[in-house]
């Protein structure tokens, strides 16, 4: 994975430097690109340890930030493709979408299909949103979208998407503390093998514009879907990731439960600001 | 409160029912509290425990005893300490043949203990027990941080020496900071205090309300001290012979003085201070309990008896209640059970965890919306008499050493019902986790 950044950081000097012929963009993106499989078991082992770290209970059911962290290296390989027309360092996580029809079990064997489905343009630059298709024994247990945003650049061919009004947002009564240290950085790191040196290097985080370390916006999601104790087999997860967290943190968030809704935002205190904010429905 | 026996009932296999006695309170023992770090620093849950059940067996002529069961109970506690109350027996002047259990319920722990104790003599299981709880802030267990426990963990699983390598690679120099025990609650990360603070501002609870609360608690208890109350139900400790925390030259414009410590980030103005929240304390406390019999045997004439017990818990995590309201919760269901109105109440001991907690529960229980739609009943449960609320004082003054308050509230009230020729007593703790233990006393 860090080859992959490694690289990725490379082909993104060049893509600056010498910007790449205009490519067939249907071929890089959307339903007639070519996938990425990836065929992983969820080791009980691996998947414990992931549960640790962000703080789910460890227990049977395999939870779906587990599985986007195993997609999360195909992903990154598609979007650091020689002919793929951004830059993939710098790539900005904004929104997560998650649609579990039924949980995966520690034990079982998951085909993971990546695929780039779109380019689309945006207020701030154009939009990546690639799919991930998690299979077992050929049938679709959880499907998931993200989001990431090329600030400032332009591709060329790019669909045009208008983005949501975000509404202003206003903070809730806090009902959580989460303490951040940049430990949980590293640790994040391990078990989801994104080693992003944004979230692990101070300098390097720096030199991409943030004020320090940040973590993960996964991590954060993960832990506020913990935080939700979503215990129905079907439901759908949706993420906007508004700021970066620096490290070390302390913010505030709250969990609102209303029927089978459930919020969990994330903020910083003391600007007003959101750092991340998400809703879980349950299904029947 | 009288039960009729079921001599007659359906047939059954076990043998007749015994019909469900009364759990007399004879009296209690407890070390002075003392404020965290300072005297009782270098003594351990267990010597304090021993030492505390030690002056019961003293008081009460039990050396050499076996009582029917001992029942006790730390919040912080080692891991070390698996029985804790056991080897406070054993190492105590009752009979190595008295059993002992511990159990937890957080702040409620004490009081807890003593419902199972007295659950055990009601229905005749046993005679006679002792209920207790202890907590040191002071010697507080060290733990190592997350990183480094699963690390050596591994280390210890592993069986080559790459796999050790690779296990120690993981390491970093600030995993091997000590860790101590967070007083935040474990789901939200928020201190007590910042819980509270949230259900003060939201109940509206004034800054001069809570000082007067934590002036009355400092008064009362050095009053009751005064006059000789915790004569019998205290034993010196370490040179201590009152507790520490209490101020009984506190006034209104000293405790207006202090800065709020709690509740500085949110909109409302802050206003729990050093002076209106519990400070962290050291001690322990026991209560003896008995059948008639036993009590009559002994000699031994009881203080009061514990009726009836009730336990809540709120959804604190999903921000629907306060973290520690679920005592409103409970006493409601406490009275209707019982038949019992405030008015049936000669004396009302809440603990005071912060002093704004006690006034939510009196706000909460005065106000019409609040019973109505949160407790499902037609009216207002009513107002209490502030002269019948913690008459000998309580957590504000004397410190919370937390699972030793439960032990220390039975005891008092029990002996101050004798004094006071008072009838029934209302017995309220709230404890983390969103939870609540509340007790009826009768004399």
């Amino acid at each position: 994975m860090l080859r992959t950044y490694l690289s990725a950081a490379g082909a993104s000097v060049l893509k600056t430097v010498r910007p790449a012929p205009a490519p067939a963009l249907d071929r890089i993106a959307g339903p007639g690109s070519a996938a990425r499989t990836v065929r992983v078991t969820a080791e009980a082992d691996s998947v414990a340890r992931f549960d640790r770290a962000v703080g789910e209970p460890v227990r049977d059911v395999v939870p779906v930030t587990w599985l986007h962290a195993q997609a999360f290296g195909a992903s990154l390989e598609l979007m650091s493709a020689r002919d793929f027309p951004l830059p993939v360092v710098g790539l900005v996580h904004i929104r997560n979408t998650v649609e579990q029809h039924a949980p995966v079990r520690v034990g079982e064997t998951v085909e993971a299909t990546v695929r780039v489905a779109a380019l689309r343009t945006h207020p701030k630059g154009t939009e990546v949103v690639v799919t991930a298709r998690f299979d077992v024994d050929g049938a679709t247990r959880v499907e998931e979208t993200s989001h990431y945003l090329a600030k400032g650049a332009r591709v060329d061919g790019a669909e045009s998407h208008e983005q949501p009004e975000r509404e202003p947002f206003e903070a809730p009564a806090q009902t959580l503390e989460w303490t951040i240290a940049p430990r949980t950085a590293d640790v994040y790191a391990r078990v989801s093998g994104d080693v992003n040196p944004i979230h692990l290097n101070g300098l390097a985080a720096r030199a991409f514009g943030f004020r320090g370390r940040i973590i993960h916006g996964m991590y954060t999601a993960a832990h506020g879907l913990a935080a939700a104790q979503v215990r129905a087999d079907a439901f759908t997860w949706e993420v906007e990731f508004a700021t970066p967290i620096t490290l070390p943190a302390r913010v505030a968030a709250a969990v609102r439960r209303d029927g089978a809704v459930t919020r969990v935002d994330v903020w910083d205190r003391k600007r007003g600001k959101p750092h991340m904010l998400s809703t879980v429905t349950e299904r029947a | 409160m009288s039960q009729t026996p079921r001599t007659q009932s359906a047939p059954t296999t076990s043998a007749q029912q015994p019909p469900v006695r009364r759990a007399a309170i004879l009296g209690g023992n407890r070390i002075p509290f003392a404020r965290a770090h300072k005297q009782y620093a270098r003594a351990s849950n267990q010597d304090m425990l021993t030492s505390a059940l030690d002056g019961l067996v003293a008081r009460y002529g039990l050396a050499g005893h076996r009582m029917g069961e001992v029942a006790g109970g730390a919040v912080i506690k080692h891991s070390r300490d698996l029985n804790l109350t056991r080897e406070a027996v054993l190492g105590s002047a009752l009979s190595p043949e008295t059993p002992a259990f511990d159990l937890g319920q957080a702040c409620a722990t004490g009081l807890e203990t003593t419902v199972s104790i007295a659950q055990k003599i009601r229905l005749g299981q046993i005679e006679a027990g002792i209920s207790a709880g202890v907590d040191s802030a002071s010697d507080a267990p060290i733990t190592v941080s997350e990183e480094l426990r699963s690390t050596l963990l591994e280390l210890n699983r592993a069986k080559t020496v790459p796999q050790r390598l690779k296990a120690v690679a993981k390491l970093r120099p600030s995993d091997l900071a000590p860790a101590l025990p967070s007083n935040g609650e474990a789901r939200t990360g928020l201190t007590m205090g910042e819980h509270q603070a949230i259900t003060t501002a939201e109940w509206g609870i004034g800054r001069e309300e809570q000082d007067e609360l934590a002036l009355a608690s400092h008064r009362n208890l050095a009053a009751a001290w005064d006059r000789g109350f915790f004569d019998d139900l205290v034993t010196p400790y370490l040179g201590v012979t009152r507790d520490t925390n209490m101020r009984a030259d506190s006034t209104l414009e000293s405790l207006a003085k202090l800065s709020p410590v709690f509740g500085r980030g949110l909109s409302a103005e802050p206003t729990m201070t050093a002076g209106n929240s519990t400070p962290l304390t050291d001690g322990a406390s026991t209560v003896l309990l008995s059948s008639e019999d036993w009590a009559a045997a002994q000699g031994i004439e009881p203080l009061a008896y514990l009726v009836d017990a009730e336990a809540a818990a709120v959804d604190f995590v999903g921000g629907h209640e306060g973290l520690l309201m679920a005592p409103a919760y409970a006493v409601p269901r406490l009275l209707a059970r019982n038949g019992l109105t405030f008015a049936d109440f000669d004396v009302f001991e809440i603990h005071e965890a912060f002093a704004s907690t006690v006034l939510t529960h009196l706000a909460a229980w005065e106000s019409e919306e609040f019973c109505r739609t949160r407790l499902g009943l037609d009216a207002p449960l009513g107002s209490i008499d502030r002269a019948k609320l913690n008459p000998n004082g309580s957590s504000l003054a004397a410190g919370h050493p937390f699972a030793a308050t439960g032990g220390r509230i039975v005891a008092s009230v029990a002996k101050h019902l004798r004094e006071t020729g008072g009838t029934r007593a209302l017995v309220s703790i709230c404890a983390a986790g969103g939870q609540g233990l509340t007790a009826i006393i009768e004399a």
